[in-house]
């Protein structure tokens, strides 16, 4: 029981990180290289 | 491994701790601790364990909700869609609005109150910007000749005391004049003992010769004056001629990347209802890119927003295999509405360079039948020169995406073909090496674009020449 409930809370918390290192990396990249190169060559 | 079958017809794999802990949710026979299988229940009937299971998911969601508004963009809310294009409180909701209006006289032009805050998100003003520029800029509405001019056009001021400088080129000329338009003014101002100076931007994204040509031939003819005329350009006659080459029409054709979808739509070929087709798909799909970009950065839950980012991965994907469907999209010379082929023969680097020295010497001929100093100058790349780029450049500028091999070819062309500019009088600047003595960032993506600190530095490049003897720009009777 305990096993179970500690796998959720721990693939839920390593979900939430993922998901705030996704999330950090792309405000640090603001719009940079992935963005620059796709979408503004006229700007 | 135990196999229990789900309340949904489907079946699910889980541990047998899993399966006696559904059970006990079920039906209330899960206490506090796991061991203890006393039921207690109370007076309104729910059950410790399952307000214990609220209490679990009360975490779970708190947590969620720290690590979203933890990791949320503090940047502001897009302006909504009825704000974000001119014309769009129009009753006609479905209107196409486009950024861009087909102009007989060269090519294109921005739609008449169209502002750079319309196409910009905040993550590429925070780039263009930086280290520490003005913003004020992003409010200059495109006038009604399609240039985002901060004069009224054309602009002819009634003292003769006041100078006026003529910016001419592409999308860099364009950020020039409207992050240092008042920088270059007060440069010139002060070297003419404060004499108002006024710099008229001319400057669109993708233009190219001879296009600049054809812009200061419109532009006096509508009574423009000019002091003396600045033409900076390089990189959209060496990418953009080589491209139209290479899909089958004249270099001197305006920039593929805007004539294209409208040459897909209506040209006669068979392709065109492809052409349609991809299109409109490219635009569904690049307004929902930035929608979800900007739900993305505000979401407060972290679970949402990473949901999301799969999302957008995969729309992107997709987004970029539709771009490369409709560039691929194979032209027909013989049903073609728009555009000329190039003629038989052409050795597409050669005329791409004799284009760029033909539309120089017709500028300067043009300015100097008209009294007006006129200045060259081949705009910097990251491409060429001896610069090292900083750690953000080198995550920037790809050689492969920025064109580098062609840019660094055409360049060398044009600098020694400059020799012919010079044999015909024209002030020529290379400013190709003037960031060469800049650390820092000053290059904002891998096109050639400049931030704030790159802009100033050309700027000041191109005052000191203006200034510089013979000084071009000089009191010019009226």
């Amino acid at each position: 029981m305990n096993m179970f409930l500690g796998s959720v809370v721990v693939g839920f918390g390593a979900i939430l990180v993922v998901g705030a290192v996704l999330r950090l990396r792309r405000r640090a990249r603001r719009g940079g290289s992935e963005d620059a190169k796709d979408i503004y060559p006229l700007w | 491994m135990t196999r229990a079958a789900s309340g949904v017809g489907g079946q699910v794999f889980l541990t047998p701790e899993a399966v006696s802990w559904f059970a006990r949710v079920r039906t209330g026979g899960w206490s506090l601790r796991s061991h203890d299988r006393t039921r207690v229940e109370r007076g309104n009937g729910l059950s410790l364990e399952m307000l214990d299971f609220a209490g679990l998911l009360l975490i779970l969601a708190a947590l969620d909700l720290g690590v979203g508004l933890a990791t949320r963009g503090r940047r502001a809310a897009p302006p909504p869609a009825d704000d974000a294009q001119p014309g769009g409180n129009d009753p006609a909701a479905d209107a196409i609005v486009s950024t861009f209006v087909f102009y007989s006289y060269y090519g294109y032009g921005f739609r008449p109150g169209f502002r750079p805050r319309d196409l910009l998100p905040p993550a590429r003003v925070a780039i263009m910007t930086a280290p520490d520029g003005a913003t004020d800029w992003l409010d200059t509405p495109a006038d009604p000749l399609g240039f985002w001019s901060r004069y009224p056009l054309p602009l002819n001021p009634p003292d003769d005391d006041t100078l006026v400088v003529g910016l001419l080129g592409g999308s860099v000329a364009q950020w020039l004049g409207l992050q240092c338009g008042s920088r270059i003014e007060q440069a010139l101002s002060a070297r003419f003992a404060g004499r108002p100076v006024r710099l008229v931007d001319f400057g669109v994204g993708g233009f190219k010769q001879p296009q600049q040509v054809a812009v200061l031939a419109h532009m006096l003819a509508l009574g423009q004056s000019f002091d003396a005329v600045v033409n900076l350009d390089g990189y959209n006659e060496a990418v953009y001629g080589d491209m139209n080459l290479t899909q089958g029409t004249r270099a001197e054709t305006p920039c593929p990347i805007v004539v294209k979808p409208l040459r897909a739509a209506v040209s006669a070929s068979g392709s065109s209802a492809r052409g349609v087709i991809l299109s409109g798909r490219v635009l569904d799909m690049e307004a929902r890119v930035t929608e979800l970009g900007h739900r993305i950065d505000r979401s407060r839950s972290m679970t949402m927003s990473l949901l999301r980012m799969v999302r957008e991965s995969h729309l992107r994907a997709r987004l970029a295999r539709a771009r490369r469907a409709l560039r691929e999209l194979p032209g027909d010379p013989d049903s073609d509405l728009i555009c000329l082929p190039p003629s038989t023969g052409t050795d597409s680097d050669a005329s791409v360079i004799d284009l760029w020295v033909a539309g120089s010497i017709q500028l300067h001929r043009l300015c100097r039948a008209n009294g007006i100093g006129y200045l060259h100058v081949l705009q910097p790349t990251p491409f060429v020169g001896g610069r090292a780029w900083s750690d953000d450049e080198r995550r920037t500028i790809s050689r492969d995406t920025g064109h580098g091999d062609v840019i660094a070819r055409i360049y060398e062309g044009f600098r020694t073909a400059s020799a012919g500019l010079l044999e015909e009088g024209v002030r020529f600047l290379d400013a190709t090496t003037c960031l060469d003595a800049v650390a820092e960032t000053v290059f904002a993506d891998t096109y050639g674009h400049l931030n704030q600190r790159g802009n100033d530095v050309l700027a000041d490049a191109i005052c000191c020449n203006l200034l510089s003897e013979p000084p071009l720009l000089a009191r010019r009777p009226r």
